[in-house]
C-alpha cells in the first residue's frame, strides 16, 4: 500500500476526475474507469490507467489484485480530501493577504471595535428608514 | 555598450527616481486632497499612475540624454573634458566611482528582488487559487469551498475567480448578494493584477512612498467595486454598507483561520452612506494633461536634462 502523504500533492484534472469517480463508485478497475471518466473525454484507457497509477502513487489511492487487473478505492473520502485542501490553502491565503493579493471584501480581522461596529450598523438602519425602505 | 555606460546609467536612473519619488511622497497629503473629488475608480488610477512616475520620470531622463550622442541636439561632450563622467557611449573616459557603482547596483537588486517577488506572488495566486479550487463546488462563477466561517475573495491575478465559503453562503441573500456584487467587479476589473504590478511600477520610489501608495490603491478598488456593485443592485448602497458591517461584526470573533487588514471599514461605509456623487471631470483631465505632457517638457529639456545629470554623477563620483 503507498504510503498516505501529509501534504496532499498538485492533482490534473484528469486525476481529479478520476478521483470523482472512485468517490462516487466505492472501487473501479481501468475499464469501469474508462467508460466513466475517460471515453467522454476521448482518451485512451493507457491514459486513463496512468492517471490510477499515479493517483495510486500519490497515496490518494488504495489497489489491490483481483485476478489479473487492480482494482481501485479512493484512500480519502471527498470531505475529507476539501478539508485538507481548504487547510492548505489557508496558508498561501494568509501570504497572499499580507501582500496584498487578495480581495477580500471585509478584513477577517476586523480593524473597527464593537462601538464603533454598532454606530455603523445604527447610521445604516437610521439611513435606511429616512429611504423609508 | 561599456559596463561604466550601463552604471552610470542605472545610478542616474536610481538618483532621478529617488529625488522624484520624495518629491510625491511630500506632495501626497495634497494629493489625497484632490483624489477626494474624483471617483474611486478614477482614485485607483491615480495611484497607480504615480507608482510608475519615479520609474518613467528616471527611464525618461536617462533616455533623453542620450539624445545628444544620436545626434539629436548639440553634443557638448568635447567642451566638458574628463573632469566629471559623461552619458555618452563616444566619450567614455572617465570611469564611475564607487558610490555610483554602489548605487548602481542597489537599484539593479531592487529591480531583481521586485520581479522575483511578482512572479513569487503569481506563482502563490495561482497555486493556492488551483487548491481551493479542488476543495470546492463550482456553482456559476463563484467556487463555494467548505468552512464554517463566512469568507469571500477573489484569488488569481491573471484568472480571477471569486471564491466564497459556505458559511457565507448561511448568511442569507441580504448579505450574500452585495458581497458576490462586489466580489464580481473585483474579478471583472482585474483590480489583483493591478495590485500584483504596482510594486514593479514603484521599483523607483522610496519604500515608504511605495507602501503609502499601495494602501491607497487598495482603498481605492474596494471602494470602486463597492460603487459599481451598489449601482447594480436595488438599494444597492445600504445592502453594501449594512454587509459590511455585518461581516466584520463576524469577523470580530476570534478565529484561527485567514486574516487580512486593509483598515478601511469605516471609510467605506462612510462613502457608501454619503450617497452617489457626481465627481468633477477637471480634475481627472488635469491628471491626464500633465502625464501627457510630462514626456513632452522632459524631451524637451533634454539638453538641460544631460548636463545636470552629468553634474549630478560627477558630484558623486
Amino acid at each position: 500500500m503507498a504510503k498516505t502523504q501529509s501534504k496532499l500533492p498538485r492533482l490534473g484534472e484528469l486525476e481529479l476526475a478520476v478521483l470523482e469517480h472512485l468517490w462516487i463508485e466505492p472501487d473501479a478497475d481501468v475499464h469501469e474507469t474508462h467508460v466513466a471518466v475517460g471515453k467522454r473525454r476521448g482518451i485512451s484507457p493507457n491514459t486513463v490507467g496512468s492517471a490510477l497509477e499515479r493517483l495510486y502513487k500519490k497515496g490518494l489511492l488504495l489497489r489491490e489484485k483481483v485476478s489479473h487487473a487492480y482494482r481501485y478505492r479512493a484512500a480519502l473520502d471527498r470531505e475529507t480530501f476539501r478539508a485538507r485542501r481548504v487547510v492548505e490553502a489557508g496558508g498561501g491565503l494568509r501570504a497572499l493577504g499580507k501582500s496584498g493579493l487578495l480581495a477580500a471584501f471585509v478584513d477577517l480581522v476586523a480593524d473597527s471595535d464593537d462601538a464603533a461596529l454598532l454606530e455603523l450598523e445604527r447610521l445604516i438602519r437610521a439611513k435606511r428608514e429616512e429611504s423609508g425602505s | 555598450m561599456s559596463a561604466s555606460l550601463v552604471i552610470l546609467g542605472l545610478a542616474a536612473f536610481a538618483l532621478l527616481a529617488v529625488l522624484t519619488s520624495g518629491f510625491v511622497g511630500a506632495t501626497l497629503p495634497l494629493l489625497d486632497r484632490l483624489a477626494l473629488s474624483i471617483a474611486p475608480r478614477h482614485r485607483a488610477r491615480l495611484w497607480l499612475g504615480l507608482s510608475a512616475v519615479p520609474s518613467a520620470v528616471g527611464l525618461l531622463a536617462v533616455t533623453v540624454s542620450f539624445l545628444p550622442a544620436m545626434g539629436i541636439g548639440q553634443d557638448h561632450c568635447l567642451a566638458h573634458g574628463p573632469h566629471h563622467p559623461h552619458l555618452c557611449p563616444h566619450h567614455i573616459g572617465s570611469a564611475p566611482g564607487i558610490v555610483l557603482v554602489l548605487v548602481a547596483g542597489l537599484s539593479a537588486i531592487r529591480v531583481v528582488q521586485v520581479l522575483v517577488e511578482l512572479v513569487r506572488g503569481l506563482r502563490l495566486s495561482r497555486d493556492t487559487s488551483g487548491s481551493l479550487a479542488q476543495a470546492s463546488d463550482n456553482h456559476h462563477d463563484v467556487l463555494v469551498f467548505p468552512s464554517d466561517e463566512p469568507q469571500a475573495f477573489v484569488l488569481g491575478a491573471l484568472r480571477p475567480r471569486v471564491h466564497v465559503s459556505r458559511g457565507l453562503l448561511s448568511l442569507g441573500h441580504d448579505v450574500v448578494e452585495p458581497v458576490l456584487a462586489h466580489e464580481r467587479v473585483h474579478a471583472r476589473r482585474r483590480d489583483l493584477l493591478w495590485r500584483a504590478l504596482c510594486p514593479m511600477l514603484a521599483v523607483g520610489h522610496l519604500p515608504s512612498v511605495t507602501s503609502s501608495l499601495r494602501t491607497r490603491l487598495t482603498t481605492a478598488q474596494e471602494m470602486a467595486a463597492d460603487t459599481e456593485a451598489a449601482d447594480a443592485l436595488p438599494e444597492g448602497r445600504l445592502k453594501i454598507a449594512l454587509a459590511l458591517v455585518v461581516l466584520a461584526k463576524l469577523a470580530r470573533t476570534p478565529s484561527p483561520g485567514i486574516s487580512f487588514t486593509h483598515g478601511n471599514l469605516k471609510a467605506r461605509v462612510d462613502a457608501l452612506l454619503e450617497g452617489r456623487r457626481t465627481h468633477p471631470a477637471w480634475p481627472a483631465r488635469l491628471l491626464l494633461i500633465f502625464g501627457l505632457l510630462l514626456p513632452v517638457a522632459v524631451g524637451a529639456s533634454h539638453d538641460l536634462i544631460h548636463h545636470s545629470l552629468e553634474t549630478l554623477l560627477g558630484a558623486l563620483s
